[in-house]
């Protein structure tokens, strides 16, 4: 399973000189599967530099929306894939009772918001509501669960061949207690993450920034930390970067987390900041290497 | 770690009602008792971390519920067993006996939890009778 990352910032695009080392476009993760089908787990701008070449050999796209704010959804309509006939793609994404999710993705992808509706896109275009037990995509089982964030949100834990990622951009464990002292149960999120190869876990603030944002439905780097701690995580790329912190400002975020977490008595490679570009093998002893 | 998590709701409800200072008791699908608050605490007599999670017997007889004349209800027809049961609100008055033997007149009302994939289980907020 080869993860590549192309969107890794929250909120907003960011374009401008001082993001370009960890990049500006919002929450997209390719995932390739062993027999080469594509998963792309959220649709924001990210989704724009995916190889161009995605689903003309006849493969089916399947695109896996978290939820469905701006910045996981903006990227759709600028997908070539979705503008090519015969191209298959599945977009699954969270249930919400008594609105079918094409509906509500129609919101976005209609005028006067967009030029384009989504009866217009030349491909075959199939939309699901993820399941609320496990699946199979390609060789791959896929679970997704409710997680603590503001509005239905889903996160996802991918396995294949013994290896595991799971997915988190949007999270905030903390809203319901100390992360260290809750019960597995009530923690958010851990039975998706427990013992994953790779955790792709929200980071969106700062320690001092946390404070100002209880319940926006983001972490701090120490709940991100405590968090892929208590779910014994092999790796975490922190990610989902606040449209404020500048590379620099990642760069010193990374080191504090980097500190800590070899304090702590784990890897310095167990660790890492999300950027655009990068790519991970996910198995058995994920290594993130350096930063950007 | 090996125990699943709750569903979303459950979690999210089990947060709203650490915030409140009204009692308010969580039970899951089963009608298993997963969570007091504190303001619970007050009229229950003890803590949930002293308590800890209980079955719907072990609840009901812990607490003794009964109707305002001291008649037993049945669970079922609790605030809390109508919304579990029945996944509709209900409300009502109550009597019931706090761990150190005290009687409190309390009214609760209750409702069903229910998420994206159904009722996960029901929350009861409840109150001391006046006078």
């Amino acid at each position: 399973m080869l993860v590549r990352i192309w969107g890794t910032r929250g909120s907003l695009p960011t374009p401008g000189a001082s993001m370009v080392r960890y990049g500006g476009n919002t929450s997209c993760v390719q995932v390739t599967l062993s027999d080469g089908t594509n998963l792309v787990l959220d649709a924001g701008t990210g989704i724009r530099n995916l190889p161009a070449d995605l689903g003309r050999s006849g493969e089916r796209i399947h695109i896996l929306l978290t939820h469905l704010h701006l910045d996981h959804i903006q990227g759709l309509l600028f997908f070539d894939p979705l503008f090519r006939a015969g191209v298959e793609v599945t977009l699954w994404g969270p249930a919400a009772q008594g609105v079918s999710l094409e509906r509500r993705i129609g919101r976005y992808l209609s005028p006067p918001l967009t030029p384009v509706e989504i009866r217009e896109l030349p491909c075959e275009l199939d939309f699901r509501t993820c399941p609320s037990t496990r699946w199979q995509i390609g060789p791959a089982q896929i679970t997704a669960e409710g997680v603590t964030h503001r509005g239905p949100t889903l996160g996802f834990r991918v396995e294949e061949g013994g290896s595991a990622l799971c997915y988190l951009p949007d999270h905030e464990p903390a809203i319901i207690g100390d992360i260290d002292q809750l019960e597995a149960e009530w923690l958010s999120g851990s039975s998706l993450a427990r013992n994953v190869n790779l955790l792709i876990h929200d980071c969106q603030y700062m320690d001092a920034e946390y404070p100002a944002h209880v319940g926006w439905g983001h972490s701090s780097v120490t709940h991100a930390l405590q968090f892929a701690r208590r779910v014994a995580a092999r790796s975490t790329l922190l990610s989902h970067h606040d449209p404020r912190h500048t590379d620099d400002q990642l760069d010193a975020m990374l080191a504090d987390a980097r500190a800590r977490w070899t304090e702590a008595g784990g890897r310095e490679d167990a660790i890492a900041m999300a950027a655009e570009g990068t790519a991970v093998t996910v198995d058995q002893a994920a290594s993130l290497g350096s930063s950007p | 770690m090996s125990t699943e998590q709750h569903p979303v709701e459950l979690i999210m409800a089990r947060g709203f009602a650490t915030h409140l200072s009204t009692p308010a008791f969580l039970v899951d699908r089963s009608g298993v008792l997963v969570f007091y608050n504190e303001a619970a605490e007050q009229i229950l007599g003890l803590t949930f971390a002293e308590a800890g999670p209980m079955s719907p017997e072990e609840w009901a007889s812990r607490f003794e519920p009964t109707g305002p004349d001291g008649r037993p209800i049945p669970r079922e027809e609790l605030p809390l067993g109508i919304a579990l049961l029945e996944g509709r609100a209900s409300h009502g008055p109550l009597r019931i006996t706090s761990a150190g033997g005290l009687v409190e007149e309390i009214q609760a009302t209750a409702f069903p939890v229910i998420g994206q994939s159904g009722q996960s289980g029901a929350l009861a907020i409840f109150w001391r009778t006046p006078g």
